[in-house]
């Protein structure tokens, strides 16, 4: 009776009606994922994501056994030629050269996808490391990260791997680190802020009282419950990266020809516009969506973890 | 507040340090020994000729002394001459800075105006379709590629319709300065450029209106009598605009980096073009100079911010 009472106070405190029933321990991951469950914006953004993945991995075997072409096969004769459903290799046309526009959305997915991943999975890491190690020791090494930071972001990341796709024009996994390299900073400060509030809770205080080192306090109790916010920002991050990459493989400084990105899929598009508008339009479509996915998801993230954030 | 500004001043110069530290060790790392390609035409020279050029561009120094002798330039923008056109760099930007400045200036003014009434707005009217709109604008806003966006508005608008030009900044062979010819350029850059930040400002005044209006002075304001119209512009807006302040600064840098792209979609002869070009022909002093006074542009940018927002905002402490 006691504990029913004490449930109903909780959820009126709360003023959440999913909490009237009392669940003994449900962890954050699991309130989270039920949460979620019912988030169908969400949901139906991780299944086109899931679709696009897909379609990322298979290209291969999609082209080679179902349409039967390559990604960098020329046919000059059937040029710029009109979305038909004739064949499945021409159901999105075919570009410049001829060769078959899904085949090579496909292959762009992959460039896309990957470079988002790498390159998001690098600035997370320096991101962290950063952020957690000014967020705790503060002070000077704060003053020295955060002065890393404000120069970094004074710089207009474009310009900046123009000059460094300039100088050395990187390969694909070049291209995935450098864009890692510069792109930390936003969650440097992200994860700094919340270690600069995590480091002053009891459970930091109980950890250094049972003589816990800085080291351990960092990674065993600061590290993990920073863990929800890099699951939020994680999504837009990717997205940013893919955005990035394909502006600047838009401009013919990222990712080289023959090899097929949505971003340089568009150079050459440009100059045929008159001609041939499906090829503008298609590969923007697809970063759009991959980035619009990313983005719910991010969003949908954010109201499971910690719904308090919501507007 | 005097000490504030130049509290913050003083902080602008460790950062305007470190992005002239990378920008000197790029340059140093650029593949090409710059007096290689300043004898280019001359294949004959002789080695003492090269040691003796060496000595006089100073290459032959430590490179501590190195940095601090072209910061010395720096400082007096004295970025070198083009390796391409022969002429000095800083003449060379400042002709550009003005078609950028004009872009992005314009961009920006019509992106707060839109943004911040759009915002506020769809906060008032919170769940109505006009709300809606806003929201789904703000999200497509942040997840649409700008340059795309930009192509698709000039196979509508300038292929299709033929409402606008495709590109420049004026029409080819047009002698003289026309104005509406010079607007008429202007509105397709500005127009995509603006999107990115009527998103993201609408976005933050429609959460800001929402936090402000349920504030305790709201309602004494109201209960004080006051008529909508003042309690919405003399109480709220006023203080629903003090973190758009902050944000402002941050997207002076994107403005910046978005305009790079943006000028190369509608062929803008600003900054960006011009870095655009100089990638493509390896002129290495214009790509530097570019990149040190973009980012000193983008630093002044987040001090005037700091700075507005220390006016606006009389909460916080000057110390």
């Amino acid at each position: 009776m006691a504990d029913i009472i004490r449930a109903r106070a909780l959820a009126t405190a709360r003023g959440s009606a999913d909490e009237l029933q009392y669940r003994p321990s449900a962890s954050l991951f699991s309130t989270a994922l039920r949460r979620l469950r019912r988030d169908r914006l969400t949901l139906a953004a991780f299944g086109v994501l899931g679709l696009l993945v897909l379609m990322a991995l298979a290209a291969p075997w999609i082209s080679a056994n179902l349409l039967y072409t390559t990604y960098e096969k020329i046919d000059l004769e059937l040029r710029m030629m009109f979305p038909t459903l004739a064949k499945p290799m021409w159901w999105l046309g075919t570009d410049d050269y001829g060769r078959s526009q899904l085949v090579r959305l496909m292959y762009g997915a992959q460039v896309s996808l990957g470079i988002g991943v790498l390159a998001a999975l690098i600035n997370l890491t320096i991101g962290i490391t950063l952020g957690l190690i000014a967020g705790f020791y503060r002070g000077r090494v704060d003053d020295l990260i955060n002065w890393l930071i404000t120069t970094m972001v004074s710089i207009p990341t474009i310009f900046l791997l123009l000059v460094v796709a300039a100088l050395f024009r990187p390969g694909v996994v070049q291209l995935a680190v450098v864009i890692g390299f510069i792109s930390w900073m936003g969650v440097a400060r992200i994860v700094r802020g919340q270690v600069f509030a995590a480091r002053e809770r009891d459970y930091v205080l109980a950890a250094r009282t049972i003589g816990a080192s800085n080291r351990r306090i960092m990674l065993v109790h600061i590290l993990p419950n920073i863990i929800p916010i890099v699951l939020i920002i994680m999504g837009i991050d990717i997205g940013g990266v893919i955005l990035t990459e394909s502006a600047l493989s838009y401009l013919g400084f990222g990712v080289q020809p023959p090899m097929a990105s949505w971003g340089n899929m568009l150079t050459n598009a440009a100059s045929f516009m008159f001609h041939a508008p499906w090829l503008v339009l298609a590969p923007g479509f697809f970063i759009s969506l991959t980035v619009l996915c990313l983005y719910l998801i991010g969003d949908g993230l954010r109201d499971a973890l910690d719904p308090r954030l919501k507007e | 507040m005097t000490k504030f500004i130049i509290r913050r001043l003083m902080l602008a110069i460790p950062t305007l340090i470190g992005i002239t530290l990378l920008s000197f060790a790029l340059q140093r790392a650029a593949p090409g020994d710059p007096v290689r390609v300043m004898t280019f035409a001359a294949p004959d020279i002789s080695p003492e000729e090269i040691t003796q050029l060496r000595h006089q561009l100073g290459l032959d120094q430590p490179l501590p002394m190195q940095y601090l002798v072209w910061l010395g330039r720096m400082a007096r923008l004295d970025m070198g001459r083009s390796y391409i056109t022969h002429r000095p760099v800083s003449e060379m930007i400042g002709e550009r800075m003005v078609n950028s400045l004009t872009l992005t200036a314009t961009a920006l003014l019509i992106a707060l105006a839109i943004g911040i009434t759009a915002g506020v707005y769809s906060a008032l009217k919170r769940g109505t379709w006009f709300d809606n709109l806003v929201r789904v604008f703000a999200v497509l806003g942040n997840v649409v590629p700008h340059f795309w966006l930009g192509l698709v508005f000039i196979l509508v608008f300038s292929v299709k319709f033929r409402l606008f030009p495709s590109g420049g900044i004026t029409t080819l062979g047009k002698a003289g300065f026309d104005l509406f010819d010079r607007l008429w350029h202007l509105i397709p850059p500005v127009v995509i450029l603006a999107t990115g930040g009527i998103a993201n400002y609408s976005r933050y005044m429609r959460t800001e209106t929402l936090e402000v209006i349920r504030q305790d002075y709201i309602r004494t304001a109201y209960a004080k009598g006051l008529v909508q119209r003042t309690v919405l512009f003399r109480h709220a807006l006023r203080n629903a605009l003090i973190p758009l302040v902050t944000v402002l600064g941050g997207s002076l840098a994107g403005l910046f980096g978005g305009a790079l792209i943006i000028e190369n979609v509608f062929s803008w002869p600003g900054m960006g073009r011009m870095a655009y070009d100089a990638v493509l022909q390896r002129d290495y002093p214009v790509l530097m100079g570019l990149l040190v006074i973009g980012s000193t542009l983008i630093i002044i940018g987040y001090l005037l911010a700091d700075i507005a927002y220390a006016i606006v905002d009389p909460r916080i402490k000057h110390e």
